[in-house]
């Protein structure tokens, strides 16, 4: 069940959007989040779904592994949907007992539901396609005049690129973990919640303890390597801000910024 | 027949761009006391293979009979199979979690209900079996105990549910040499006097050789060879093909046998290879 967490994984490819630089595309997602937030009607959303499937098609990203990244989204989804469906006064639809639907709350329910998809869409569209290195790149190069202020940008980055890479392997860890404490009888399906939290016991224990000895280890190669932090650091890879870049961004912002205001 | 697997294939998440074939129509017996060795390469399937043995995989197709239960067509795998089938992981010191060594240990017997005064008694011999005093280690935490101790304690949790059947994937993985012999031949001792059926998936060829009754070769989720550990290192070259490698005293033999010695070459223990040098060079045999 763990295996299907597609947050944060990197499908290599060659696209238009695999190559833009990492800045672009950060920025272009920071646009895309406030601008969604300002949209004022539902069919506002069919001009965020048409910029989003032009994204997916030009980045060649296979459309059911994307939407397999909502599954573990969906519980919020459902509480934030059911809450916005019930507790919004207004005209009343149905009466449920005390609880009511009205039409205020469909609408909000569902401007809700739109966000938080399209949001993960999106989001999960630039861990797709932008090479987790290059993200962290992206994100410090960005981060980097706050960096004046105390801002420990490098620190930071690190910090996500490193959370990024170890996702893939304590989910393979929790699976196996899982497997044996199964196969020494342990039940994880049956019970009432308490019981259920109860039996996460004998996976949270040995998962903790193999993250921090796992952390330890990586420090420790990261010092054997002479890791000192940013200062002095240099890269083999620069990041290049091409002309094209410039017009995304650029083009990317006023859309967002129209979207905003206008739609 | 203890356990008998007929056409068991599995793929790995069917029906996306991902799909793999781990194992195909994998079919074996096994005789009740039997030490089974696992061979194959790395990715091979052996760990998949293993995996259905206590249903913690179903198969995408396949049966597999045990103990007199027909499993996944007819029975669908429950506590009872778990509780025969005792699985070591790789790395079992991953599943310690308790606080001391005592619960951890007693995990599984609680797990499979066998009751408050058998559980101490399961927990105590599971210990002695894997060669730590139970007074001395059961109020310690497992945390605290050094990594080859660790293995044992996680080993003695899988016993203290008393399988029929012990399945071991690489439980030697890591370990130095007099490690690894510690451990291989606790479980020889177990065989003989718990009677249970070993399955040892191994990378090692001398640990193979100088343990198991029959072997398992398996390649590209098949088995390719299943026969006495004699025959099977025979078949060398087709080994080496497949990217394995045969027990180092064997190799030793071939090594003489090219530089012009009349040796036996089915040599597969040091003693027996010793003998046989001492044949060849005349002299009186005193070992």
């Amino acid at each position: 069940m763990f295996r299907d967490i597609t947050i944060g994984q990197y499908l290599p490819g060659e696209s238009f959007i695999h190559r833009l630089d990492p800045r672009t595309k950060i920025l272009s997602v920071l646009f895309f989040m406030v601008g969604i937030f300002g949209l004022k009607h539902l069919y506002s959303y069919l001009f965020v779904l048409a910029l989003t499937l032009t994204v997916i098609l030009v980045a060649r990203i296979p459309l059911g592994y994307l939407l397999k990244g909502l599954k573990p989204i969906f519980i919020i989804l459902i509480f934030t949907v059911g809450l916005h469906l019930f507790l919004t006064p207004g005209q009343i639809l149905v009466e449920i007992g005390p609880l009511s639907i009205t039409l205020e709350g469909i609408m909000k329910a569902s401007f809700m539901a739109l966000r938080l998809i399209f949001l993960v869409l999106f989001a999960s569209l630039l861990t797709l396609t932008t090479a987790p290195m290059s993200l962290t790149d992206g994100l410090e190069k960005l981060l980097a005049p706050f960096a004046k202020v105390g801002l420990p940008a490098h620190e930071l980055a690190m910090m996500m690129s490193i959370a990024l890479r170890f996702i893939p392997t304590l989910i393979d860890e929790t699976d196996k973990i899982m497997k044996a404490q199964k196969a020494r009888g342990a039940d994880f399906e049956s019970g009432n919640i308490w019981q259920r939290a109860k039996s996460m016991i004998p996976i949270l224990v040995p998962l903790f303890v193999s993250a921090f000895r796992r952390a330890d280890e990586l420090a420790m190669a990261m010092e054997a390597r002479c890791y000192r932090g940013s200062e002095g650091r240099t890269r083999m890879k620069q990041l290049v801000y091409r002309k094209t870049d410039l017009i995304v961004t650029l083009g990317m912002g006023s859309a967002m910024v129209a979207a905003f205001f206008f739609l | 027949m203890l356990i008998e697997l007929k056409d068991i294939c599995y793929t790995y998440k069917p029906g996306t761009p991902y799909e793999t074939s781990a194992i195909q129509d994998i079919s074996f017996n096994v005789e009740e006391g039997e030490f089974i060795g696992i061979i194959g390469h790395t990715g091979c399937g052996k760990s998949t293979l293993v995996q259905h043995l206590n249903g913690l995989l179903i198969p995408s197709k396949g049966e597999m009979q045990l103990d007199g239960i027909r499993y996944f067509t007819q029975q669908k795998p429950n506590k009872d199979l778990r509780k025969k089938v005792g699985m070591v992981f790789q790395y079992p010191e991953d599943q310690l979690f308790e606080e001391t060594i005592f619960d951890d240990v007693a995990f599984a017997p609680k797990n499979f209900n066998l009751g408050d005064g058998l559980v101490e008694e399961q927990v105590r011999n599971a210990l002695e079996d894997v060669g730590l005093s139970y007074e001395k280690y059961k109020d310690r935490s497992p945390f605290s105990i050094s990594g080859g101790q660790m293995r044992k304690v996680a080993i003695a949790g899988v016993l203290a549910a008393q399988p029929k059947i012990l399945v071991l994937d690489e439980p030697t993985a890591g370990l130095d040499p007099k490690g690894r012999e510690e451990i291989l031949s606790r479980i020889d001792l177990l065989r003989e006097k718990r009677n249970i059926t070993i399955i040892l998936v191994s990378h090692s060829m001398d640990d193979i050789a100088a343990h198991a009754d029959r072997v398992l070769v398996m390649n590209q989720g098949k088995i390719v060879i299943d026969d006495v550990p004699r025959k099977v290192f025979k078949e060398y070259k087709q080994l080496y093909d497949m990217g394995l490698d045969i027990p180092s005293v064997t190799k030793l033999m071939l090594k003489l046998k090219n530089k012009g010695f009349d040796v036996d070459t089915e040599i597969f223990t040091i003693e027996e290879a010793a003998q046989e040098i001492l044949k060849i060079k005349g002299g009186a045999s005193h070992v």
